[in-house]
């Protein structure tokens, strides 16, 4: 579904992405772990098609096509889903008007015929349910005022009504409880598909204990420099990131 | 060498409104006992010209076109062709039409009103000179300009409103300057008059639509509208400038009150290649409560610019000014707002608001609030704002699907929503960029 092959991204002449190689298949859950500053959230902007970046080097193919020349809405369009780390606040637009708005414009892409208010309204309440919200928060501002809780679970609400095809969830577990975090990778769960890929990006292993990954990446300068399956996320949260940077920089000096 | 060009721009701009003067003054109506005052106001306009940007309140204001285009008035040709089915439906039972600068009685609409006076002005001068005479207190209402010189030099037309004490009216009256002319450069000059005594309700609508097939017709609309608001009456006006794309529009509102009297202005600026649109209120008496909102949009190469003064008089006056506006394209708009608390305005309450949202690199917007402050003992804040659209809200709006145009038009609808609600008659507004975007989209 996703080959990423090379990938060297800057932003203002740094350089950020330094050669990450990444398949996913239709169906898989990729953890993409690593320190701060090591990239992962710039992986996750880049695929989602974020302006201010500079790709230099390497390859990004999505079902079979180059996803870089693509804009941010036909990414989306084709099935790209990106869960912010920070959801933005857009005051004066209410959630049930974006909602609706972006189910249709993906509808539409996908060739299907658009929702009317009343269809739509039967849908989102379904979907309202998995992530235990009220419908009064349809008829707030987009994550005006919304708790850190509130904004992630807003973002799952998106994910699970516009059934993306490759799902990147940027740290979709920093700033939640412990019940919200439960609530947060229910809703995720509930999303696993054999057709649906997702990418978990995160500092720690506990949203991986409620979402198995089949695969860890630890990303770090800009790489992946190790990838298992999920044991490698509880070595890492024995040891720590400095142990796997140390041995990594040792095994290549050697 | 362009000092001379002005000077002599100057020279040929009063000249022309003088010789037009000369041309149209036997056929000007109330010329028996309101030619002394047109002649002043005329020497008053032929001794400044039209203002330069060497006056505070013009400095972003380009006047260019106006001071180089000879427009000429047209005095007795009203266009018959225009039938009321041109027309929004009559939502009321009151509605004054003119088409291009004549009174249209065909189209009109005035229901009799005891004791009132709902008609033109030209009507008023001609037939009921009196009652004006006893009425009519400019010097009172109006604080004067170049272009209120230039407007009662050649009044003539427009709407009267005398409301008699206690008259409520329950539905607006609706006055419509309709242009519908192609080609000629047109001077229409409207003078609206609204005399609201004691204890009298009413709401008025100005609307400026030009019905133009090519939407590029030159003309230049000089209005004037004096309101003077008795004890405890209650008036709101509301002005919709919707001119041709070449157009020059310049407009002032002259308000004055009295005792626990509310006045309420709003504003709408869609098109024209110049707008300018002026209000000036006097809060005469304690407890007079005036409030301005306005939403302007400019685009292409517009420029729109809006001066208000709202001098706080008497004690326990209180004001609420609040104006958004969207420039787009290279096109400019100045917000200049003025408040002045007077000495014995004790207690008084302030606020002026201006938010600006810039949709273009070369779109730009001068915001001016001024505060004149001569007591303590008052409440008064301003504030202003420019911005431009939130890269982030726009990222993030993409990312579920959405157009760089469909998010901009859910952007630009958030930015105006809370205007919007604020102007009760103005909530079906449809900006031309939405339409504009809208379109594109489908």
């Amino acid at each position: 579904m996703l080959t990423i092959k090379n990938l060297h991204v800057g932003v203002d002449n740094k350089k950020i992405l330094r050669g990450i190689n990444l398949h996913i298949k239709p169906g898989e859950i990729h953890a993409i772990m690593g320190p701060n500053g090591s990239g992962k959230s710039t992986l996750a902007n880049v695929l989602a098609g974020r302006g201010n970046y500079t790709l230099t080097e390497g390859k990004i193919n999505y079902l079979g096509e180059d996803l870089t020349p693509l804009t941010p809405e036909l990414r989306a369009r084709a099935g790209v889903f990106l869960a912010f780390q920070y959801p933005v606040e857009i005051p004066g637009v209410s959630n049930v008007y974006l909602l609706k708005a972006s189910l249709n414009a993906i509808r539409k892409a996908r060739g299907e015929t658009e929702l009317d208010a009343m269809d739509f309204l039967k849908l989102i309440k379904e979907k309202l349910k998995l992530v235990e919200m009220d419908q009064d928060f349809l008829y707030r501002s987009v994550n005006t005022g919304f708790s850190g809780g509130e904004k992630k679970r807003n973002e799952i609400l998106q994910m699970a009504l516009l059934e993306p095809k490759l799902a990147l969830l940027d740290e979709t577990d920093s700033g939640l409880d412990i019940d919200a975090l439960k609530l947060v990778a229910e809703g995720v769960n509930n999303l696993r598909s054999p057709q649906r890929a997702m990418v978990l990006i995160t500092h720690y292993q506990r949203l991986l204990d409620y979402i198995k990954p089949d695969y860890v990446h630890i990303l770090a300068g800009g790489k992946i420099i190790r990838s298992g399956n999920f044991s490698l996320a509880e070595t890492l949260e024995k040891e720590g990131y400095s142990t796997i940077l140390q041995e990594e920089s040792s095994g290549q000096t050697c | 060498m362009l000092k001379n060009k002005i000077k002599s721009d100057i020279n040929a701009i009063t000249t022309h409104y003088c010789q037009e003067y000369q041309r149209v003054e036997k056929q000007l109506i109330g010329q028996n006992f309101l030619s002394p005052l047109r002649l002043e106001a005329l020497k008053q306009f032929s001794a400044h010209g039209f203002p330069n940007k060497k006056q505070a309140d013009w400095k972003y204001s380009s006047l260019t076109t106006l001071s180089q285009t000879p427009y000429a008035l047209n005095i007795s040709i009203p266009d018959n062709t225009l039938s009321s089915t041109h027309l929004d439906p009559l939502r009321s039972d009151y509605r004054l039409v003119f088409v291009n600068g004549c009174f249209s009685a065909h189209l009109s609409n005035m229901a009799l009103l005891a004791g009132c006076k709902i008609t033109n002005l030209a009507t008023m001068l001609e037939h009921y000179s009196d009652q004006f005479n006893a009425t009519w207190k400019p010097d009172e209402t109006i604080d004067e300009n170049s272009f209120t010189h230039l407007n009662t030099a050649f009044m003539q037309e427009g709407a009267y409103i005398y409301l008699a004490a206690n008259t409520h009216l329950h539905t607006p009256i609706e006055i419509l300057f309709i242009n519908t002319d192609e080609t000629s450069r047109r001077f229409i000059p409207l003078r609206t008059i609204v005399i609201a005594e004691e204890n009298s309700k009413a709401t008025i609508i100005e609307k400026y639509i030009d019905m133009s097939a090519e939407n590029n017709a030159d003309y230049f609309t000089n209005t004037v509208t004096e309101c003077r608001l008795a004890g405890h009456s209650h008036i709101q006006h509301y002005k919709r400038i919707n001119e041709s794309k070449l157009a020059q529009h310049v407009g002032k509102l002259c308000v004055t009150q009295q005792k626990n009297s509310q006045f309420s202005a709003y504003s709408l600026a869609l098109n024209g290649a110049l707008i300018r649109s002026d209000v000036s209120v006097k809060l005469l008496a304690s407890d007079a409560y005036c409030q301005l909102k306005g939403l302007y949009y400019a685009s292409g190469q517009q420029q729109v610019d809006h001066c208000t003064q709202i001098d706080h008089v008497s004690p326990h006056t209180r004001s609420e000014e609040f104006y958004k506006g969207i420039i787009d394209d290279r096109a400019r708009a100045t917000f200049n707002g003025k408040v002045i608390v007077r000495e014995q305005a004790i207690k008084s309450k302030a606020q002026q608001l201006n938010k600006n949202l810039l949709l273009s690199p070369l779109a730009e917007v001068n915001s001016k609030p001024q505060l004149e402050i001569f007591t303590d003992d008052i409440q008064c804040t301003h504030g202003a704002s420019i911005g431009q659209l939130d890269n982030e809200a726009l990222f993030y709006l993409r990312t579920r699907g959405l157009t760089v145009a469909a998010a901009t038009d859910l952007l630009v609808k958030a930015f105006i929503q809370d205007i919007i609600e604020q102007m009760p008659l103005f909530n079906d507004v449809a900006l031309p960029i939405l339409i504009k975007k809208t379109h594109e989209n489908f």
